[in-house]
């Protein structure tokens, strides 16, 4: 219950965040559009907090996971009414509420994997896109590479849905995948329009070059952490095993001397180094009120 | 491990460039480095995976050893409670031995309590890898909002980039668009940003595919920033789940050592008590013969004897305060 009221709280806060920023907002962004077309944010705040009773219940995700996750959900929502032909300029009130509504609820129902689907589903279908306008000039090995990640993303999107790829290992590759076509995208894009064209092979050796030295130095810093940790580890098991067998030496060196007073304490052939013996064997235990003299035992069994 | 590879030194001496002229850059060369550095990472990958499998396996394994260790300690403690009541018995016959021969009734110390440790419990490599899914999400995530963010930008407020498109751009006569002015400058930076065919009012399915196709170099970089962003979210939260894992591994480890040197020290109080419990057994059926005797009769030999019995005693009550 208390998680509940936690969470509860912690996206009432949010939603309190949304109403102050959008009440600062004022650049040319979509905000300012919606503004410009008088859209009410609070009643678009107040739709969203309609699904605030579902989305208390994943408590296991934090505020801005839900934001970020509502606010990619409502963009998207955008691109698609736009695909099917209707313009910002063109959207009513309802027209937005239904778009931010839909963002809301898809934000807190979505199925986390599937989310992660979807975010790199648009980079593959983006990429693809991407593709065609740049045939006629690209180099073949930036086309041919831009097509190979397409298919890999693909590839990696039906092993995920086919659970033969753990989600992790889906996301880390398909950021990459994602990352190294942008860079050609984007290096062929810049170079088009800087450069002259015996200068754009030049600028998309440099950027693979930059992509793959990127890569490199994630690689290498994850690396050495790991090798440092594997070396702690190993440094750990002997330290451990030493110190371990050390205390054994001291307890069996322990024993072996109390073996010999054990021998000494309950020896039948003296009887007086018997009796001295279990006044040592007894010390040695911290054994309390210790018979040390024949007046002692007199005095214990006369008393 | 690769070799390091240095940026500056591949891309070449600045000052050597500067003279000799850019075309004088081996881009072969250049792409050569690229794909050796290409390969070099494969490798740090498969070797980073075969690392991280070995860190959950070592994980595993050491919990696997805390828990064995835990029911070995178990085991001991359990034989030592056992021999501790039989010893208990033991002390009981000498005293009423002691008892019969003395004038007032003896008593020993025979109170010993059980040794406990509560088992702690750890984090096993599937919370750790529950957590490593979380933050990868959290990746994707960022990298969604970058995506839309990236396009949303160029589709509600292409005046926001113009000035890339007109200071950068080239209109597709070939012609920069800082040259052109008025409707014919609007015109192409649109068309360069990509979004032109919504704002202008287009719509419609080539302007979906130019939103998904990133709308322009500003949307690509929006979308490349937060990917970038992404990337080192999703190594550094790994690196610290790593870094965590470790401990959990060091804190496992120590406490395993920490039972091991706990269950050999009761090994070690259990075989004592054994050896002693039995030594004061025989010792008891030596003395027997002198029960309900008058100790001042008895002989010096036997009154040492009843002496060393009591020390012995003593003893056996002393190791019942031993604990770990």
């Amino acid at each position: 219950m208390e998680g509940n009221n936690k969470a509860q709280i912690n996206l009432r806060e949010m939603l309190q965040m949304c109403r102050s920023i959008l009440n600062d907002l004022n650049s040319n962004t979509l905000f300012a559009v919606m503004r410009e077309q008088n859209i009410n944010f609070g009643n678009a705040l107040n739709l969203i907090e309609k699904y605030l009773p579902a989305a208390e219940n994943m408590l296991d995700q934090d505020k801005t996971d839900l934001g970020i996750k509502t606010a990619t959900i409502f963009l998207i929502s955008l691109w698609s009414r736009i695909k099917q032909g209707s313009s910002i300029s063109e959207f009513t009130k309802e027209d937005w509420n239904t778009v931010i509504g839909n963002a809301a609820e898809k934000a807190v129902a979505i199925d986390p994997r599937e989310y992660s689907s979807m975010v790199f589903d648009l980079y593959r279908r983006s990429i693809s896109y991407a593709i065609d306008p740049m045939r006629e000039n690209a180099a073949a090995t930036v086309i041919n590479r831009l097509e190979e990640i397409v298919s890999l993303m693909k590839e990696y999107a039906e092993k995920l849905e086919m659970g033969d790829m753990p989600e992790v290992k889906f996301i880390e590759e398909n950021l990459w995948l994602s990352l190294e076509a942008l860079f050609l995208v984007m290096t062929d894009r810049m170079s088009h329009t800087l450069l002259p064209e015996k200068r754009r092979e030049l600028a998309e050796a440099v950027s693979a070059l930059i992509f793959q030295k990127l890569r490199y130095s994630h690689y290498e810093e994850e690396l050495a952490v790991i090798d440092e940790i594997m070396e702690h580890q190993a440094e750990l098991d002997q330290r451990l095993t030493k110190q371990v067998n050390a205390y054994i030496n001291t307890l069996k060196e322990e024993l072996d001397v109390f073996d010999v007073l054990v021998e000494r304490a309950f020896s039948t052939k003296d009887f007086q180094d018997a009796f001295r013996g279990s006044i040592d064997l007894a010390e040695s235990l911290g054994a309390e009120d210790i018979l040390l003299t024949e007046n002692d035992v007199d005095n214990y069994f006369l008393s | 491990m690769a070799n390091k590879f240095n940026l500056n030194k591949i891309a070449g001496n600045a000052k050597d460039i500067a003279k000799k002229g850019i075309d004088s850059i081996d881009v072969d060369a250049i792409k050569g480095k690229a794909s050796e550095i290409k390969e070099s990472v494969e490798g740090m990958k498969d070797d980073l995976e075969f690392k991280l499998k070995e860190l959950d396996i070592q994980l595993e394994k050491s919990i696997n050893a805390y828990n064995e260790e835990y029911a070995r300690m178990e085991d001991e403690g359990l034989n030592l409670y056992i021999q501790r009541t039989r010893a208990v018995d033991v002390i009981d016959n000498v005293t009423e031995l002691v008892g019969s021969i003395a004038n007032s009734p003896k008593s020993f110390d025979s109170d010993f309590e059980e040794i406990k440790k509560n088992k702690l419990v750890f984090k096993g490599a599937e919370a750790f890898a529950e957590k490593e899914l979380q933050d990868a999400r959290k990746a994707a995530g960022g990298a969604g909002a970058g995506i839309a963010a990236g396009a949303a930008v160029m589709s509600a407020a292409p005046t926001a980039a113009m000035w890339i498109a007109t200071t950068f751009g080239t209109a597709s006569t070939g012609t920069a668009i800082s040259t052109l002015s008025g409707a014919a400058a609007t015109k192409a930076a649109l068309a360069w940003l990509g979004g032109g065919a919504l704002t202008a009012g287009g719509g419609g399915v080539a302007a979906g595919n130019a939103l998904l196709a990133l709308a322009g170099p500003v949307g690509m970089g929006i979308a490349g920033a937060s990917l970038l962003a992404s990337i080192a979210l999703f190594s550094r939260k790994r690196i610290l789940n790593n870094k965590e894992k470790n401990k959990e591994i060091e804190s496992i480890k120590e406490n395993t050592a920490s039972l091991k040197v706990v269950t050999e020290t009761i090994h070690t109080i259990n075989a004592e008590t054994i050896t002693l419990r039995e030594e004061l057994g025989k010792q008891f059926s030596e003395n027997m013969r002198m029960f309900g005797s008058d100790y001042r009769s008895l002989s010096e030999a036997d009154k040492m004897c009843l002496g060393a019995m009591v020390n012995n005693t003593k003893s056996l009550s002393a190791l019942f305060s031993k604990t770990v």
